[in-house]
């Protein structure tokens, strides 16, 4: 007799990972009650789960006092360069509180689309000074992985898009850490790519909000740029500049990942 | 003897990182010596992630996941290092997974009324299954089987969708156990 069932093999990963709502499991578990099909390769993914997680390697025991003696030999390094390490945060303190005065007319610390879109402003000014410059993706994601960011920069080719890659830096963003990629076009259009560990709930209320791929996308137009945020994972990212809206939201449609 | 504020400041910035971080590294080690395949060069890579993370630790924000953001300078470190060497990401059909997972299946004798072992005594076994897997499909199974990542934060890792880390787990997990099998059947426990 053929059994004709539809089996939710696609699921059981789900089940097994804790995945699934109340009614998805409910339901996955009354035909896994009555199915013999299923219920073996459930067993088969729980066990080969277990097994995997049990698995164990024997630390060294020196590691960490293999880290430590390098964080001594770090700290001893960062001691020598102390005084100009002051007084390049002692600038850049004295700097950030006159861009927020200068920014707002008020010392309110600026939004975040406020800050990129200055930002923007200033590239196009070729008023900013890149950590690295150059026109490689992948030289700059291992400047990126380099300068040990906490996340995974991804520095999108949009030379289809008639956009070349000109440098990257480490900048936070609100005090979060955060990467700054740029572009410009052949037609002297700019483009900022910046990625930051945050949350778009934390952004001011936008202009309009659209919805792709399941993303959701944040526009903001100041300045004369053009900002569209989205979630991806921990981070935050945007994609600013001084084209024109719908140029920078398909760009941005283009490059999310949905996470 | 006087401290100045800066080097209390230091002192104590360290002393946390070295409580945030340190207790994670056996975990990186781990992790490491899976995807390198070479305990001295996992101990290398560990140390390298940590100094990555002692140098950027003042801009880590309280909140953050502290494992996540270490394992993504561990495998930024890796894939880096791959992409180096210009070693090209493995993918395997998953037709042939679904095939051979089928055939091993029905192979490990297991049926509707048994059940498996939790554990059995093959870590040989199991290291060598490891080994065989695309990097990519054993970095996923090694964040959330091994290390217990949620899916978000081994997709914020391996910085791809999460939808990619649940597929690359379904196809790791069905290989694993193709590798398995033979210690499947010995594992198999029939009721009644």
């Amino acid at each position: 007799m053929g059994d004709d069932r539809v089996h939710p093999k696609d699921v059981l990963q789900d089940l097994l990972d804790g995945r699934l709502s109340p009614d998805e499991r409910a339901k996955l578990e009354e035909h896994l009650a009555s199915c013999s099909d299923c219920r073996p390769e459930l067993e088969a993914l729980r066990w080969t789960k277990a097994q995997t997680a049990s698995d164990r390697i024997e630390t060294p025991l020196d590691l960490e006092a293999g880290i430590r003696a390098a964080f001594d030999e770090e700290d001893r390094a960062s001691n020598r360069t102390t005084p100009f390490r002051r007084a390049v945060s002692g600038i850049a303190a004295a700097a950030a509180v006159l861009a927020a005065i200068w920014l707002g007319g008020r010392l309110l610390t600026p939004s975040v689309p406020e800050l990129v879109a200055t930002e923007v402003k200033a590239y196009a000014s070729n008023e900013i000074d890149f950590d690295v410059e150059s026109r490689s993706a992948s030289e700059l994601e291992a400047f990126f992985v380099e300068r040990g960011m906490p996340f995974k920069v991804t520095v999108y080719d949009l030379g289809m898009m008639n956009y070349g890659l000109e440098g990257a830096s480490v900048r936070p963003v609100a005090g979060r850490a955060g990467s700054l990629v740029a572009y410009r076009s052949a037609d002297a259009r700019v483009l900022l790519c910046r990625m930051y560990l945050g949350h778009v709930s934390e952004l001011p209320p936008p202009l309009e909000r659209r919805t792709n791929g399941g993303i959701t996308f944040y526009l903001y137009q100041m300045k004369g740029t053009t900002l569209v945020f989205w979630q991806e994972g921990a981070m935050v990212c945007v994609l600013a500049g001084d084209a024109d809206l719908e140029t920078i939201v398909q760009l941005a449609f283009a490059k999310a990942v949905r996470v | 003897m006087s401290v100045s504020g800066d080097e209390a400041k230091g002192r104590n910035l360290r002393a946390e990182f070295e409580d945030w971080a340190l207790p994670v590294a056996p975990s990186l080690y781990r992790t490491a010596c899976r995807l390198t395949r070479r305990p001295e060069d996992a101990r290398d890579v560990v140390q390298e992630t940590m100094l990555r993370a002692y140098r950027t630790f003042g801009n880590f924000q309280p909140g953050t996941n502290v494992r996540a953001w270490l394992f993504t300078i561990l495998y930024s470190i890796l894939s880096n290092e791959w992409r180096r060497q210009q070693r090209a990401p493995e993918e395997v059909s998953l037709n042939v997974i679904e095939e051979r997972f089928a055939e091993a299946l029905r192979a490990s004798g297991i049926d509707a009324e048994s059940a498996l072992l939790q554990r059995i005594d093959a870590s040989p076994e199991i290291d060598s299954a490891l080994r065989g897997l695309p990097e990519e499909y054993r970095a996923a199974v090694l964040l959330v089987d091994v290390e217990d990542l949620s899916y978000e934060d081994a997709a914020s890792v391996l910085g791809c969708p999460v939808g990619t880390v649940r597929s690359r787990l379904h196809r790791a997990r069905k290989l694993l156990f193709v590798a398995l099998r033979d210690y499947a059947r010995r594992a198999r426990v029939s009721e009644g």
